[in-house]
């Protein structure tokens, strides 16, 4: 049990005074290559120049939206007011039949 | 001056926005990665255990680092902020290891996916030579440590940082440091009695 406990702990202090582990002796040569073929990351006016792109695209839709709602509007309540002269009309008519 | 001799547009953006964005910093592109790639590459091959792995991770970083280093406004050292890109890119590999193999469990169907967790034979460069099949056997251990207590344990025993700067860099208090390397030490504790234990029978 005693050389379990000490085993444990001689492996616990196995990483005492390790020495830092150097990468490739090209390792600055090939981030260089690589970073060549790396797209751009994308700078802050592209950014702002497509949420402003965005946003007029979202206000046309809404403003062409809102235009033809009017349009439909307009006729439905043209068809609904012509409607509306014949039915109190008809509900006279029936209720003084039945009466 | 550097620029003109790499002659490479993009490093010269890099390095243009560094200087730009950060005055103080006087870095020039080839002196911070050579001045810092040892400290990237060992705890990258400390937490990976794959020398063409800890590399790729390596070179990631440096390139996050070039790319976002306008976002560096020297609140907290170069150094603190180089560690925490590190161990993120480090996390987010290992993350995506296990998404693979949970993905190769479940492309199996049930055939003959081990279960166990597959921890290849690794040897740290760095360890002396008379503690080298300690050491072997100690990092497989700590290879299965969960990912914040290996993050914490490496950086405390490979690194030999304080556990003020391991809490600057992992963002977490001091007293969750403390937990952490604790329980890291309970852990590998506990599995290297049970490796012992099956070893000696």
């Amino acid at each position: 049990m005693k050389n379990l406990e000490e085993e444990i702990s001689k492996t616990l202090h196995s990483i005492d005074n390790i020495q830092r582990a150097d990468p490739g002796p090209f390792f600055y040569t090939r981030l260089s290559a690589k970073m060549e073929v790396r797209p751009m990351p994308l700078r802050w006016y592209w950014k702002v120049a497509m949420v402003a792109l965005l946003a007029f695209n979202v206000g046309s839709f809404v403003l062409i939206g809102n235009s033809n709602t009017e349009d439909t509007e307009d006729g439905l309540n043209d068809i609904s007011s012509e409607y509306l002269y014949y039915v109190p009309d008809y509900e006279l008519t029936f209720n003084e039949d039945m009466l | 001056m550097y620029l003109e001799r790499i002659g490479d547009r993009q490093a010269a953006l890099a390095l243009k926005q560094i200087v730009e964005d950060v005055p103080d910093l006087q870095y020039d592109l080839e002196k911070l990665v050579k001045e810092n790639q040892s400290k990237v590459y060992n705890v990258c091959l400390s937490i990976l255990q794959n020398p063409a792995d800890a590399e790729d991770i390596s070179q990631e970083v440096f390139m996050h680092i070039i790319s976002h280093i306008g976002q560096f406004r020297n609140q907290s050292e170069l150094s603190t902020w180089i560690y925490r890109v590190t161990v993120n890119k480090c996390l987010e590999e290992l993350r995506s290891r296990k998404r693979k193999k949970r993905w190769a469990r479940l492309v199996s169907l049930g055939g003959n996916f081990e279960e166990e967790v597959d921890v290849p034979h690794f040897e740290h460069p760095g360890v002396l030579l008379e503690n080298k099949e300690r050491a072997d056997i100690l990092f497989s251990m700590m290879a299965r440590l969960p990912d914040k207590q290996n993050v914490a344990f490496t950086l405390h025993r490979i690194e030999g940082l304080s556990y003020k700067e391991i809490s600057d860099v992992m963002k977490i208090s001091i007293s969750a440091v403390e937990s952490l390397i604790h329980r890291a030490k309970g852990n590998l504790q506990k599995s290297l009695k049970v490796f012992y234990q099956k070893q000696w029978l």
